[in-house]
């Protein structure tokens, strides 16, 4: 899930992508941008979306589980699983 | 290495509310200094929301029915004078922005493009909001606000009971910070627990926080318990919208059981929506899906929600063709939750010279204690925003800046305190074992005694792990530090006034406690006296009040 990839043959070095992250998951590393945490991407695409170039590869797949949301009440009776 | 820097006003906080404020601040003459731990404008859920901003108009609706509508559906916890005051007033300042600029959506003739939402009466003005806060952003820049990005603000300092300023550290250096002002507006959002949707793992309860440790109140806290809709596998928005226009909710037999719960039918709000969604899954005819099969509005929801379209396309999901399993989503204080830091009719909190606005104002005061309200949440940030704003710089320049002395190596110390620890804790991890908890339903949405003393039980002894065992490798992960810390507080305040609740209304359901009790008509505030958390109720005409604080 989450950003995948900063393609660098198509990456122009603008930072735009550093700058917008609203979870700061991109820092510069010299003159390039460089996915440093992962792990809390959101997959709220604003990278993609501000990239001028193209290069930012996202995926929306929730990458941790939302947990045991329907707590106690949960009844698999007819689930499909 | 430290930084000072003096201002007027401080905005904590760069979504709608925030940058809002900081601009009608700035306008006023006001020297601004607005903060945001990403980058202010595109920070927040308002960069991804659906554009839905309630708005009433006078002419086409009537003020009587809109109020009378709110004050049933807030079953006796909201205000009739917040009620007047919000609608003439939100609508004077959409028609204000309108003629600024600001990217509203009309029709041919130039009218507003209004359409419905889930809640007692709801139309709502459109407006992209990517768009819209980019042009707040550089009206600001133009102003002559300083913005400060990646700055994390931790804590308001206080003197003599009044703000004196704001210190925070850069997310990037660790440089630690201090903003020195008369006047703070809190607008740091509400608190997700990160959840699932487009924007939520930012708003983290900081402000909520800050203004508790400040000694303000918090109150509707018991309603800090918004769900909605989201999918199992990835985040989505716009539910209201699909719901409004075609949508339904399906369970495994393909019933359409949300038409049985109510005269809303699918336009029930989340809560409810959620509600219903548990019982299909109690009574084993879970999971539930959406079937967007129906859906009439595919090409607007393409222009408002660019960045839904892109995980659609990313992803090969054909969202409208198929239908796809969703999940009670929880958003916490976060959007159309009524729960936040109280405020007087200036934007004030109980704190003079603390205002708040946004989601990190408690919009309980317009919606009671219904949670779930479409387009409240844009609505009660651009309102309270520009309401801040002007009110602060206005305290600004009675009060003028008094000096105050700061200890710059305790505040070093104590802010950056677990970038020096050996140990092996880390936040995100405490950060994500509470949000899985507050998100279970028979935690926040069929609430029991006996399940929220546990619940209140796990969150001391994640607080005692955050604060003594948890360690930061670097300023990113204090950030999340303090995120963590933040949480627990909203979390702490949201489960000790459900506790406190002993009935059920609105979006409050006490399984012990089933039936309304007229005689709990009253908002029950949340304080901080000396590190211990006390809830009140507060009088009727508190809520109503000009200037009812403490100041």
């Amino acid at each position: 899930m989450a950003v995948e990839k900063i393609d660098p043959d198509r990456c122009s070095g603008c930072l735009r992508c550093v700058e917008v992250c609203p979870m700061d998951v991109i820092r510069p590393e010299g003159p390039d941008p460089k996915i440093k945490y992962p792990e809390d991407c959101q997959s709220c695409y604003l990278c993609v979306l501000e990239c001028p170039a193209g290069a930012i590869g996202v995926t929306p797949w929730r990458a941790i589980p939302l947990g045991n949301v329907y707590g106690c009440f949960e009844k698999k009776v007819g689930s499909t699983n | 290495m430290n930084t000072l820097i003096e201002a007027d006003v401080v905005v904590v906080g760069g979504g709608l509310a925030g940058v809002s404020a900081a601009r009608q601040a700035a306008e006023d003459g006001a020297r601004v200094a607005l903060v945001d731990k990403a980058r202010a404008g595109t920070s927040g859920p308002t960069a991804f929301a659906a554009g839905d901003i309630l708005c009433w108009i006078p002419g086409l609706d009537s003020l009587e029915d809109w109020v009378q509508a709110y004050l049933e559906a807030g079953e006796g916890l909201n205000s009739r004078v917040w009620l007047t005051r919000f609608f003439e007033g939100h609508y004077r300042l959409v028609e204000s922005l309108s003629e600024l600029g600001f990217p509203f959506v009309k029709d041919e003739e130039g009218n507003f493009v209004r359409r419905s939402g889930r809640g007692p009466i709801v139309k709502c003005v459109l407006a992209p909001m990517l768009e819209f806060q980019e042009m707040n952003r550089r009206a600001c820049a133009s102003l002559g606000v300083k913005i400060l990005d990646r700055f994390c603000a931790a804590e308001v300092i206080m003197a003599d009971g009044r703000p004196r300023g704001v210190a925070g550290f850069d997310v990037h250096s660790g440089r630690v910070t201090v903003i020195k002002s008369p006047a703070v507006v809190l607008s740091a959002g509400g608190c997700s627990y990160r959840g699932p949707f487009f924007g939520q793992d930012v708003v983290a309860g900081e402000g909520l926080a800050m203004a508790l440790a400040a000694g303000a109140s918090l109150a509707y806290m018991e309603y800090g318990n918004h769900y909605n809709v989201s999918l199992a596998s990835f985040d989505t928005y716009g539910q209201s919208k699909f719901m409004a226009h075609g949508g339904r909710y399906v369970n495994r037999l393909g019933q359409a059981f949300l038409q049985a719960t109510g005269a809303q039918g699918h336009r029930a709000s989340g809560n409810a929506a959620a509600l219903a969604m548990v019982e299909e899954v109690k009574s084993g005819r879970g999971p539930v899906y959406m079937d967007l099969t129906g859906f009439r509005e595919r090409r607007l929801a393409g222009e408002l929600m660019p960045n839904l379209k892109m995980a659609l396309d990313s992803g090969g999901i054909n969202l409208f063709g198929e239908k796809h399993e969703v999940i009670p989503a929880f958003t916490g204080t976060s959007n159309a939750s009524p729960a936040g830091a109280w405020i007087d009719q200036r934007g004030q909190t109980s704190v003079g010279g603390l205002f708040a606005a946004g989601d990190c104002a408690c919009k309980g005061l317009v919606t009671g204690s219904c949670v779930g309200i479409s387009g409240v949440s844009l609505a009660w940030a651009n309102f309270t925003g520009h309401l801040a704003g002007r009110e602060a710089a206005a305290w600004a320049k009675n009060i003028g800046c008094p000096d105050v002395a700061i200890d710059i190596d305790e505040l070093n110390g104590r802010l950056l305190g677990p970038l020096g620890r050996k140990t092996a804790r880390r936040p995100g991890g405490i950060l994500r074992s509470l949000g899985e908890e507050m998100a279970r339903v028979d935690v926040s949405l069929i609430r029991s005694g006996t399940r929220l003393v546990n619940t209140l039980g796990k969150i001391s002894a994640w607080r005692w792990e955050l604060e003594n065992l948890a360690r930061a490798e670097d300023p990113h992960e204090l950030a999340i530090w303090y995120e963590a810390r933040s949480a627990l507080a909203v979390a702490e305040s949201t489960v000790l006034s459900a506790l406190e609740r002993r009935e059920s209304r609105g979006g409050h359901y006490r399984e012990d406690f089933p039936g309304k009790d007229p005689d709990s008509n009253l908002v029950l505030s949340v304080e901080q006296c000396n590190g211990v958390k006390c809830v009140r109720p507060l009088e009727k005409k508190v809520v109503n009040s000009v200037g009812g604080g403490k100041n």
